[in-house]
């Protein structure tokens, strides 16, 4: 069990009129890759400043090993934050930047140069050193900022959106890059970004949030696995959500009647919602087919709808199938699959899940689960 | 090539260049004429001698009204800039109530017709009995310009993303450091030129000196009471001189504003 290092506890913060951040507790782990995600103003780079201390929360406390730190100025915490937008000083060198932190610790110049050889040698931009940054790419100037916080050596690191300005193959070269540096050095990183795929790829756990209120705060594969709330669900990309009215149950499975027809979904294990509860039911893209159904299948559902849409994701293609006017289920579809005939926008199509695939998700935005694994 | 023609980009050309000439050419004529010999001088000049240029470093009146001058552009040259600098960086920073009517304040000088400027610190002045007195030039002349230092060094600001601040603190520098180290760097070059500028601005005061400075003439006053007592070619040496070093000291100027696009950041 690893020590908590940072912890937030009840923080508010409120800008004129808008309340950024509401009563968020937060506890941070030593060595963990932390992702707090969510929409745009949601409260997630606010929540980083307040860590960072370059902004002050209108209630509760920030804790670092136990001890409240509220009062401690940005100069005196020692959590360096790599920026969205870098803010690498521009009349500086790539040597002279990435020593700026150790000469305001009033580390001696030899030292200095030192260290920050070791870390552009080690994020491989040492024949930058003397030049100016803006001669630099995109992926340059990111491992700059990365080298002048890590060559500080600190316990906590901050990232606030990092690689959002860069190109796909560029993120996904960084993402491993950082992923990497945080196994290796042990370094708490808490890494804010909207991009689901970054926080699924790279994180322990994630905290997802929405008008500064914590949705969901688990490892990645619990979200994915079961979402705890609407919101979530939603927010991932990951599931088909449909509105229904619980009929019966039983121990396996509830029935509920929907739009397109009654659904047999599993049922949450201690939960038994009684017969006529409003219920959003959650089904797994990633669980749902195309196509006709044969004799001694395992899947249970199945609904009629036209294809709509494609999205092209490479080897395969994410199928829209309106189901009716409102409701438009995601389908996966790989191509050169035997099973699946080939199909276009325009098709009437049935789709059908197993029933395990589906889950059932209060209908209101509150957290239905907040413990983390 | 541009939209307009080459044809009309050489008019264009001409005509701005006439109209330099036209504004310059008093200047221009000043300067040719402290060549010559002759004390009415006539065009073209017929004998050349530096005699005015030796008679005026001779005037031991003259070399004191320029050393008032000079005397005191140099000390409100730092102290507009510091205070016109530190204005501009509150305005920068900060939220603060009467930060629009400071910020109106601090640049309202120069809008302010200058007769009227010099009457009132005349008054002004008088009250702290401080007429007369190079002590009084000073003030009045850090004031109007305060103004040319705000601005500028607010310019340059508008440049400076205000992360990169934020960047410092967070990287350990308090304060007081993340100014010295990163404002104040950044903010290098346009110190300079609001240094030069504000010396020039004071150096070459005249409608407030002329009021201020009493028997402390400064050399802009000198010369006008060169001019009434006497038309001599000397004063056209004079003028060759400072218009020669104002000029130096704007093209400096604006040489390095310009070199400072190079380290502008922006997002």
């Amino acid at each position: 069990m690893t020590d908590t290092l940072l912890e937030l506890s009840r923080i508010r913060k409120e800008y004129g009129q808008t309340v950024a951040v509401d009563d968020l507790s937060i506890t941070v782990s030593e060595g963990e890759f932390l992702a707090i995600m969510g929409p745009s103003g949601c409260g997630k780079s606010t929540t980083l400043k307040m860590l960072a201390g370059l902004e002050a929360p209108d209630a509760g406390e920030v804790r670092y090993c136990g001890q409240r730190v509220n009062e401690l100025s940005a100069w005196q915490r020692e959590i360096p934050l790599v920026w969205q937008n870098l803010a690498l000083f521009p009349f500086l060198s790539v040597r002279k930047n990435v020593e700026f932190g150790l000469k305001m610790r009033g580390v001696d110049s030899q030292t200095r140069s030192e260290k920050a050889a070791f870390w552009l040698r080690r994020l491989g931009i040492e024949e930058c050193a003397e030049r100016n940054i803006k001669t630099l790419s995109g992926g340059q100037r990111q491992r700059v900022a990365l080298a002048r916080c890590l060559v500080l050596n600190p316990k906590i690191l901050l990232l606030d959106e990092p690689l959002s300005a860069l190109d796909p193959k560029l993120r996904i070269s960084m993402q491993a890059l950082l992923t990497g540096l945080q196994r290796e050095l042990g370094i708490t990183f808490i890494y804010v970004t909207h991009s689901q795929d970054e926080a699924f790829a790279m994180a322990d756990r994630i905290i997802i949030m929405k008008d500064g209120a914590v949705q969901q705060n688990a490892s990645p594969q619990r979200i994915f696995n079961n979402p705890a709330n609407a919101f979530v669900a939603e927010f991932t990309g990951a599931f088909n959500l449909i509105e229904g009215c619980i009929k019966s149950s039983t121990d396996e499975n509830v029935i509920a009647s929907t739009s397109v027809g009654d659904l047999c979904i599993a049922s949450n294990a201690l939960d038994r919602p009684q017969a006529g509860t409003q219920v959003l039911a959650a089904i797994k893209v990633h669980g749902c087919q195309i196509g006709t159904k044969s004799k001694g299948m395992k899947e249970n559902n199945q609904v009629r709808g036209v294809i709509v849409g494609e999205e092209f994701v490479g080897s395969r293609s994410i199928l829209h199938v309106s189901l009716t006017q409102s409701n438009t289920f995601k389908v996966e579809y790989t191509l050169g699959n035997e099973k699946t005939t080939r199909v276009r926008v325009g098709d009437e199509v049935d789709v059908f899940w197993a029933s395990k695939d589906a889950q059932l998700i209060s209908l209101g935005n509150e957290v239905m689960e907040t413990s983390h694994e | 090539m541009s939209i307009i023609s080459a044809r009309s980009n050489r008019i264009l050309l001409l005509y701005y260049i006439v109209i330099v000439f036209f504004l310059f050419s008093p200047i221009l004529m000043g300067f040719y004429f402290s060549f010559g010999e002759q004390r009415f001088p006539s065009f073209p000049i017929d004998k050349f001698s530096l005699d005015w240029y030796a008679d005026a470093w001779a005037d031991s009146k003259l070399l004191d009204a320029l050393q008032r001058s000079a005397l005191v552009a140099a000390l409100v040259a730092p102290t507009a800039t510091i205070l016109g600098g530190l204005g501009a960086y509150a305005d920068y920073r900060y939220r603060y109530p009467g930060r629009r009517f400071a910020l109106a304040l601090g640049l309202m000088p120069p809008t302010i017709p200058v007769l009227i400027l010099a009457l009132a610190f005349l008054a002004y002045l008088s009250e702290l009995h401080l007429t007369a007195s190079l002590y009084g030039v000073f003030i009045a002349h850090t004031v109007i310009c305060l103004p040319f230092a705000m601005a500028l060094i607010r310019l340059r600001l508008s440049q400076l993303d205000p992360e990169l601040e934020s960047a410092a603190w967070n990287l350990g520098a308090g304060e007081w450091r993340a100014f010295l180290h990163i404002v104040l760097v950044f903010c290098r070059p346009m110190i300079f030129v609001s240094l030069m500028i504000t010396f020039i601005i004071s150096f070459d005061e005249f409608t407030i000196a002329w009021f201020v400075s009493g028997t402390e003439q400064t050399l802009p006053v000198k010369v006008l009471n060169m001019v009434e007592r006497q038309s001599s070619p000397v004063i056209n040496a004079i003028g060759s001189i400072t218009s020669l070093f104002t000029l130096a000291a704007i093209l400096i100027a604006l040489l390095v504003i310009k070199r400072l696009d190079r380290t502008k950041w922006h997002d």
